[in-house]
């Protein structure tokens, strides 16, 4: 197992082997120093906001003495979808910010993640910047009478983001529609502005999963195993369509009124799907190397132009604005909008793009879905024990010379009819595999011929 | 000060200034460790007013939720208050953010045990015993128990005293009093407690609650003149001055006299022992006008090391009625803590029952003239120069409780080391007169200076 990573994407680990107050201080504080050092301001103002997991609370303690100790103060988001939170930095002009919360991770982990003043993640330059100083552990601390205070954040701010939210769709069309819906929160942040949403688009929402417990329902990973709870009552209710959110909202996967559960990779199709609508053509779309084909056919059908980078929200959200795309998203369920005001994965994004292609073409989920042209889809983990697990990546390199190959980061091998992409686990001593072929017998017995290729090259 | 000695890791509590030493991840580590210490459970959280204690209250509360307690975060209250407070909600124990009289760049957490009491040196130890371990690991996520907030805490503490005081015979002797809150925690709570108490008029000083004190926090002659001040302008009754966090009190007369912190608790005293006639805990270094009043009394006194602690555990073991020290009363119906709502409570109603101004019931009380000196000098020479000291008084059987206390008919002196710098003090009281006092002081500290340089 492995416990803990710190990189461009936050601190995340398992809580109380890994991720403990200690570092939590520590980080707080370095991106305080950080925040401090970039703005050349001797008090920044950080917007602090949790999920609901039970250690959530404890960390945001953590972090807030760590962030007052360097001066900074503190606008409190308490506990706030991380959209929002995106949103609401920049929106309120803050210097900064940190969202507390476990997101799609499994039970028993946690994490951090810094925000710059833009409301984003940090970039992969700036995060270099702002580990360095962790790492060096000297920070910009303050004296006995200059350290920050604590005020909450206006209420107004959800308010703004649920209007920023409409501003990028049709809503009057939407309203038209009154759409039924149901939402499953996973436990987490979402329902706390939901209502609001459901209420100002005329949805007729069903909501599930929306206590504020951070117990887990299922699977926090919105995938097709996750769905079981929505798909079960979608017939009885006659629902459009149902969203299966991450606990933090970042990340949503669908379930159609025929209650097919479509894989995560799918959302993402469907969203660049409508924004292309009606767009001219040479669109660019910024996204990993290892998403659906889908989405590279759905593009190419409005003439637009795919860029792929690492995998990452924060590197696809930089990846997106250094290459002046409209739209950003991977195989997670994860999108976001470079015309929207927040800065990170929105699956509230996701959810209004789609409910507004359903109500421009006039159609169904199903119907919009059985459009796509459709991949089978394998994901694999193959055990690796983690002290090895570069050592085998770099053994695989020359495991198909009849392939077009990318190490853009982790392997990835492309053929005529599908393509298999190789990389370490970031959380498990493990190698992660997403194959892709045109059909479910081909995906799978390349899927089984692959991995005992792999295991072999690991074993040795 | 040694700049290598600025984290004071000592009775009860560890100190620094913020921004040097006292650190959020110190903190938080400490008070994981004491969450650790106390088997989990409840634990309550509070912080006096210092602009650090936002910062310090975080950094505990998280180091107590990762070793699994519960915690109940009080915000803004009076050490006495989280006391009581800690033993009547039955939690495991408390953490009170307050560098007490000590300078406003300071702050300090103290630790509380179950009985609502600073910890005694056996369970410090213990404490300092399971921070020094290494790190065996953190609660998981599963088991993290709940934070919550509880703004009452410091009602029920007054209703306590209220209603145990004759708030009656307060109201209809018409008070005016003036307090001076010392923009630490009396500036929330002071002025609506006297109120209730049946006070008539009150005149409040530095009722800010932001921690930026505007005189030195001790409560002592020098710093209190704004309030001698407003007491005879406004021909105030009486004058009540609080530290930053409520423990310690000093009285000041209707003339505008400022009485020493150790006059200051014999007006409550007495009141305590007209209630209740018995014997009295109190430390060493007592004023021995206090004996004379238990012994009128009919009491006796239980002497004890320097430190509430020992107070608090003197009084629990001989069911003493009263406990006393320096800069503070502890009366043990409320509870076994320093209390400066307690003693402002007793001299009212004290006041309310003679009749009399505060002048004429000190008038009536045994008179001491006392003298301290502070001699720099480190901790293993002070200890040698303490024996050697005993040793020289031999015929006047000294005692040996908290460094050397040596009574001599109208005078007696206590020599002992400093807790909070390296220093011994001295400590003398005349019966005589002030400069008798301070003869003798001069007289301790020259035979002091000649086997320090002996040595």
């Amino acid at each position: 197992m492995r416990f803990l990573r710190l990189g461009a994407a936050g601190l995340r680990g398992e809580v109380g082997t890994a991720l403990t107050h200690q570092l939590a201080i520590r980080y707080a504080s370095a991106l305080a120093t950080w925040t401090a050092v970039t703005l050349k301001k001797n008090a920044p103002v950080i917007g602090v906001a949790t999920d609901t997991r039970t250690s959530s609370g404890m960390l945001k303690s953590a972090v807030i003495s760590g962030l007052l100790a360097c001066g900074c103060s503190i606008v409190d988001f308490g506990i706030t979808p991380s959209p929002v939170c995106h949103f609401g930095v920049k929106k309120l002009k803050l210097d900064g910010g940190v969202l507390i919360g476990a997101g799609h991770h499994p039970a028993g982990w946690n994490a951090l993640v810094g925000l710059s003043s833009s409301g984003a993640c940090l970039t992969a330059s700036e995060a270099q910047e702002m580990l360095e100083i962790y790492h060096g552990n000297v920070f910009h601390t303050a004296a006995w009478n200059e350290c920050g205070t604590i005020r909450q954040a206006p209420e107004t701010v959800a308010f703004d983001y649920v209007d920023d939210l409409f501003s990028s769709v049709d809503i009057d069309l939407i309203r038209s529609r009154n759409f039924r819906i149901v939402t499953d929160f996973c436990n987490g942040s979402g329902s706390v502005i939901f209502n609001r949403i459901a209420r100002k688009a005329n949805l007729d929402a069903v909501v599930i999963n929306d206590s504020l417990s951070g117990e887990l329902p299922h699977d926090p990973e919105p995938r097709p195993r996750s769905s079981a709870q929505v798909k079960a009552i979608m017939k009885p209710l006659k629902a459009d369509a149902g969203f299966v959110f991450s606990s933090d909202v970042g990340r949503v996967a669908l379930v159609t009124d025929t209650c097919e559960t479509l894989s995560e990779e799918y959302t993402f199709p469907l969203v660049a799907e409508n924004i292309l609508s009606g767009t001219g053509p040479g669109k660019v779309i910024a996204t990993n190397t290892c998403s659906t084909r889908t989405l590279d056919q759905v593009v190419a059908r409005h003439c637009g132009k795919v860029c792929k980078g690492m995998t990452g929200e924060t590197y696809t959200i930089d990846l997106m604005n250094e290459k002046n795309a409209v739209l950003c998203g991977d195989g997670s369920g994860g999108t976001a909008l470079s015309a929207s005001s927040s800065a990170g994965f929105d699956g509230f994004g996701s959810m209004m793009q789609i409910l507004e292609l359903m109500a421009r073409r006039e159609t169904s989920l199903s119907a919009l879905a059985s459009m796509l042209p459709r991949y089978h889809i394998v994901k694999r983990t193959i055990p690796c024990r983690s002290v090895h697990v570069y050592a085998a990546t770099n053994k695989l390199i020359k495991l198909f010379p009849d392939a077009e190959f990318s190490n853009l980061d982790g392997l990835r091998f492309d053929w005529e009819d599908g393509w298999v992409h190789i990389r370490p686990s970031r959380t498990e001593p493990s190698l992660r595999m997403i194959l892709e072929w045109k059909t479910r017998a081909a995906a799978e017995e390349k899927a089984m011929n692959i991995i005992s290729m792999v295991e072999r090259v690991v074993g040795e | 000060m040694n700049q290598f000695r600025r984290l004071m890791v000592g009775i009860s509590s560890i100190r620094g200034v913020v921004g040097e030493r006292l650190q959020p991840s110190l903190a938080a580590d400490f008070a994981a460790s004491f969450g650790g210490y106390v088997g989990k459970g409840t634990v309550l959280v509070a912080r006096d007013t210092r602009p650090s204690g936002v910062m310090l209250e975080h950094a505990v509360i998280s180091g107590l939720l990762s070793a699994g307690c519960k915690v109940i975060s009080a915000g803004v209250l009076p050490t006495p208050s989280l006391q009581l407070a800690v033993k009547e909600h039955s939690c495991s124990g408390g953490i009170v953010i307050t560098a007490s009289q000590h300078p406003q760049e300071y702050n300090a957490l103290k630790f509380i045990n179950r009985d609502g009491m600073y910890l005694s040196d056996q369970e410090m130890s213990a404490l300092f015993d399971i921070y020094n371990q290494p790190e065996d690991g953190f609660i998981r996520e599963s088991s993290y128990q709940s934070l919550t907030y509880n703004q009452d805490l410091f009602e029920e503490h007054a209703k306590k005293i209220w209603s145990r005081i004759d708030t009656a015979a307060i109201r209809a002797a018409n008070l005016k009093i003036a307090v001076d809150c010392c923009n630490g925690v009396g500036a929330v709570y002071t002025k609506r407690f006297l109120k209730n108490l049946g006070v008539d008029e009150i005149f409040a000083l530095n009722e800010t609650p932001d921690g930026i004190f505007k005189h030195s926090p001790e409560t002592v002659e020098e710093n209190l003149s704004e309030l001698s001040e407003c007491v005879r302008t406004n021909q105030c009754d009486a004058g009540f001055a609080q530290d930053p966090d409520g423990d310690s009190f000093t009285l000041v007369d209707e003339t505008g006299h400022i009485y020493s912190e150790q006059n200051s608790i014999l007006i409550p005293c007495k009141r305590v022992l007209e209630r209740t006639p018995g014997s009295v805990s109190a430390s060493i270094q007592t004023t021995a006008a206090l004996e004379e009043l238990v012994c009128a009394a009919g009491g006796k006194v239980f002497y004890t090391k320097v430190g509430e602690a020992n107070i608090g555990r003197s009084i629990l073991q001989n069911n003493t009625v009263l406990g006393a020290e320096g800069c503070g009363v502890i009366w043990p119906e409320v509870h076994p803590c320093r209390d400066s709502y307690t003693a402002m409570a007793l001299t009212l109603e004290k006041l309310a029952y003679s009749k009399l101004k505060v002048s004429e019931i000190m008038r009536e009380m045994p008179e001491y003239h006392s003298a301290l000196l502070t001699m720099p000098c480190n901790a293993q020479s002070a200890e040698e120069a303490i024996r050697a000291l005993a040793h020289a008084y031999e015929r006047f059987h000294p005692e040996h409780l908290d460094g050397v206390r040596i009574s001599m008919g109208k005078v007696w002196a206590l020599v002992r080391k400093s807790y909070s710098e390296s220093a011994l003090k001295i400590y003398v009281e005349s019966a005589v007169s002030k400069a008798d006092a301070e003869g003798i002081a001069e007289t301790f500290r020259a035979e002091l200076e000649k086997t320090l340089a002996e040595m």
